[in-house]
């Protein structure tokens, strides 16, 4: 007999799969882009100690970000699909078990994050050589990232097991991430700094952050670094495999929901409401609630955090104004970044759910136009995403007021205020181009087949990533920049990147989708009057040869 | 003199590849107006995707297709208002209740919300599903999933039906239901492509068939006329109360026969050619004094001809 085999197939499966080959050599090149980095943009006089501290953060806190998101992004999906594809009960009809099961897909979505995280390692482990870092930090790092990573992975699969759809399972493990990172180790943060009770940082205890920054920690063995770090790290394990199980335990009773859940809704009744003759598509789109509650839940939890650091800046004594004030800014960066991957997930989903239920393809056969199926798509983002646009944009205002007000005011120092006032600004246009680019590029990745999990990565990835590769290059520039005015011209110059970075992104997809669309959703590559000339198409006689009908 | 009427459906050298596949060659079909017609193939013959290409879905890779006159390339807004496409597949939104899909197709046939209700109305009432207005899709049968695609389909009243599988999946009660609803839609003057496995329901059901094998047209004409080109020579069985023998002898004689044999206490006669009036069996039998009980001819299903025709046992 073989113990767990759907372990073993999957892992077949996910070894010959190039997705999972093609990530781990993404990583490593990310991370030795990363090091590069930071050695090019280094001052001639900075000792290779300090040089080897700064990659060790850096690698670190890309493998650690991975670490967290890699959950939302590549478990979350794995067992509700099946759910939908009624595949799953199949599998139950067997003697397998829910741990089989869990287990099973746990390994082969898995396999990809362990392997990028392996090939990050080596990246991790060049401090060493470099100097500033010693063995025991390096040690107590890949622990807690391999830690954070587990924990993720299993929040994923909880999600996963609990839902029926991907976005939801999405939206939780981002939520339970979010919350245990964030959420927990901020509030703790906030609390000792605005109120200075100390026993809130055991809280902090509970975060992967907590184990994360404890192996930072040089003077690891003085004070109670080390029991924070181990106690932390264990936490993190031990949530992850809680969590784990308790997908073991949901999923078998789970996975016959979906037909009693539309039975039931189906007693219940809804009020019907009659498609209008304006825009049906429009009509089926505003049909899906969101935002939903977990959505409201998690963007309010945002916004709270956000307004506690901001309450805090006026909260605390000067010497502590600084930090709070930064750390508002990270929450506004933050709110950024989240506020665009929601407007990816939920620009991608219908494309991308209705091309695998053959529903898109019934769609097309109507003469309903293309147009009108993406400008109904565009408007109801625009409405959806309002709210936590004028939130977003709300924020931005309250932080350079804050910028202003009080700590330029204070301080009577104004150029630090303005740089970052300046950030904001361009932080707000990035918002607006960023989200036009998601909504075209995430809508070209639903339709093209892809899962909806994988359409929203994709996305993401290429409207994100070459502004926060970037990002990473700039930081350096500014450190070594002798004035502010200087450090506001590299911030000017990242914002123009980051604009024509994402322009480009989106250019020729746009054009497809509205050129194309038809073409894209049949899964068809581009056919030119070229290829059907060809010799050796079989088609080329009938198209020489064929006579048009009169 | 008036013209002829455009055929419903007309391929010129339809050809579609998919990167070095070739999934169809030339294909030249003609289906006219009002025809029942069985479209008839093995998995990945290209029925699917030759009903996608008539759809307007799949752009053709050469050749050209036109539905009522209008090409499906040029002017595919014209081929989707007349035709009525149902894939393999059910294409549903689990979450919305029967009469609200309904609803949002018609919608997006731009029939008018006044006249939606009634139209609604009337194509469940014909595909049987009046009493399942306000289920959710998700908790319906398959076979009800199936019908709710076949109304879908009339919602616009297409003058022309492209159905792949429609009855795949079915038990036999509801195939039967399907075939029935299929054959009052040829009444009401609807042409009707259809594409099947069940090749016993289409020999009954269809007027034409067409067979196509790697993307080839085979064969394309009426039911009968695919069994008289597969039938080299007519099967009569009989059965005598006499001298078995004898009956064969008698037979033989004749110029008409070209076979007689003794076979599970029957007698098989061969006839020279399918012209051949099988009377003559009869006749040259009791004439010779022998005693027939049962006669009877071996028709040549569907099925058969299909095997025969794939096997690459006919030109």
């Amino acid at each position: 007999m073989t113990f767990l085999p759907i372990v073993e197939r999957e892992l077949r499966v996910a070894a010959r799969r190039k997705g999972t080959h093609w990530l781990w050599l993404s990583a490593a090149l990310l991370a030795m882009a990363a090091v590069f980095i930071v050695v090019l943009g280094s001052q001639r006089s900075a000792s290779p100690q300090s040089l080897g501290k700064w990659v060790f953060h850096i690698v670190s806190g890309m493998a650690f970000t991975f670490g967290l998101l890699a959950g939302v992004f590549l478990t979350s999906d794995c067992l509700c699909s099946e759910k939908r594809d009624g595949t799953l009960g199949l599998l139950f009809l067997t003697d397998l078990k829910g741990y089989d099961v869990v287990l099973g897909k746990l390994a082969a979505t898995s396999i990809v994050s362990v392997y990028a995280l392996l090939a990050v390692i080596p990246m991790l482990g060049l401090p060493l050589v470099m100097g500033g870092v010693s063995f025991g930090e390096f040690g107590r790092m890949t622990l807690a990232l391999v830690g954070t990573l587990f924990l993720s992975l299993a929040t994923g699969m909880l999600a996963s097991a609990m839902s029926q759809e991907t976005r939801s399972a999405m939206m939780a493990s981002f939520g339970v991430m979010l919350g245990l990172t964030a959420g927990v180790f901020g509030v703790s943060w906030a609390v000792y700094h605005v109120f200075n009770w100390k026993p809130v940082e055991y809280l902090a205890l509970l975060s992967p952050l907590g184990a994360f920054m404890f192996s930072h920690e040089p003077q690891y063995n003085i004070g109670w670094s080390a029991t924070g770090y181990w106690i932390s790290l264990g936490l993190v394990f031990a949530l992850g495999l809680g969590q784990l199980i308790a997908a073991c335990l949901v999923l078998p009773r789970g996975w016959q929901a979906s037909g009693l859940e539309v039975s039931r809704r189906s007693e219940t009744g809804r009020a019907h409401r009659a498609v209008a003759d304006g825009n049906p598509f429009q009509w089926l789109l505003e049909r899906d609630a969101f935002p939903g509650p977990l959505t409201r839940v998690i963007a309010s939890l945002l916004f709270l955090i956000w307004l506690c650091f901001l309450a805090a800046t006026f909260l605390v004594g000067r010497a502590d104004q600084h930090e709070m004030m930064m750390a508002s800014f990270a929450a506004t960066i933050a709110l950024h970044v989240i506020g665009k991957s929601l407007l990816a997930v939920q620009a991608s989903r219908r494309f991308s759910e209705d091309r695998r239920s053959g529903a898109l393809e019934l769609l097309l056969t109507t003469p309903i136009q293309v147009g009108t199926i993406l400008t109904a798509q565009r408007t109801v983002l625009k409405c959806q995403f309002q709210w936590f646009q004028t939130a977003l944009l709300g924020a931005n205002l309250g932080l350079i007021a804050t910028l202003i007000f009080v700590v330029g005011r204070q301080s009577n120092d104004w150029e630090p205020a303005a740089v970052l006032s300046t950030v904001c600004v361009g932080g707000s246009v990035l918002w607006l181009v960023d989200t036009r680019a998601l909504t075209w590029l995430a809508m070209w990745m639903g339709l093209r087949g892809s899962r909806h999990h994988r359409a929203v990565l994709n996305s993401l990835s290429r409207i994100l990533a070459p502004p926060w590769l970037a990002f990473g290059l700039f930081i350096f520039l500014t450190h070594g920049a002798s004035s502010a005015w200087q450090v506001l011209a590299y911030w000017s110059l990242w914002f123009v990147f980051s604009i024509l970075s994402a322009l480009l992104a989106v250019k020729h997809r746009r054009r497809e989708l509205l050129e194309d669309f038809r073409r894209l959703a049949a899964g068809d590559k581009k056919h030119t009057a070229f290829d059907a000339l060809q010799p050796w198409s079989p088609g080329w006689k009938a198209a020489v040869f064929t006579r048009p009908a009169a | 003199m008036s013209a002829p009427p455009l055929p419903a459906v007309q391929t010129l050298g339809l050809t579609r590849t998919y990167g070095s596949m070739v999934a169809l060659n030339a294909l030249d079909l003609t289906v006219n107006q009002g025809d029942l017609f069985g479209f008839i193939g093995s998995n990945g013959a290209g029925k699917t995707t030759t009903l996608r290409i008539l759809a307007t879905f799949l752009a053709p890779s050469a050749g050209q297709a036109l539905v009522l006159g209008h090409d499906v390339v040029r002017d595919a807004d014209a081929v989707r208002h007349v035709i009525g496409y149902m894939p393999d597949f059910f294409g549903v939104y689990k979450d919305m209740e029967v009469t609200e899909y309904l609803d949002f197709f018609g919608a997006c046939y731009k029939i008018p919300t006044a006249q939606r209700e009634k139209t609604v109305n009337d194509v469940l009432e014909l595909v049987g599903l009046s009493e399942k207005k306000g289920a959710l899709i998700g908790a319906l049968s398959r076979g009800m999933q199936q019908r709710l695609g076949l109304a879908r389909v009339l919602i616009h009243d297409p003058r022309v039906l492209l159905l792949d599988e429609p009855a795949s999946g079915l038990d036999p009660r509801a195939r039967i239901e399907m075939m029935a609803i299929l054959q009052e839609l040829q009444r009401m003057g609807k042409t009707i492509i259809i594409s099947s496995h069940i090749l016993s329901e289409l020999q009954t059901l269809c007027n034409r068939v067409a067979i196509i094998e790697k993307g080839k047209l085979i064969y394309a004409g009426p039911v009968q006329g695919v069994r008289d080109q597969m039938q080299t020579g007519r099967v009569i069985w009989v059965k005598v109360s006499s001298d078995q023998t004898q009956a064969i002898e008698l037979l033989k004689a004749r110029p008409e026969v070209s076979q007689a044999e003794s076979e599970d206490g029957h007698v098989k006669i061969t006839l020279v050619n399918h012209d051949i009036d099988h009377s003559i069996v009869a006749d040259t039998l009791v004439r010779g004094g022998a005693r027939l009980i049962e006669l009877r001819e071996d028709e040549l299903g569907l099925e058969e001809v299909f095997l025969r025709v794939t096997r690459g046992e006919t030109q």
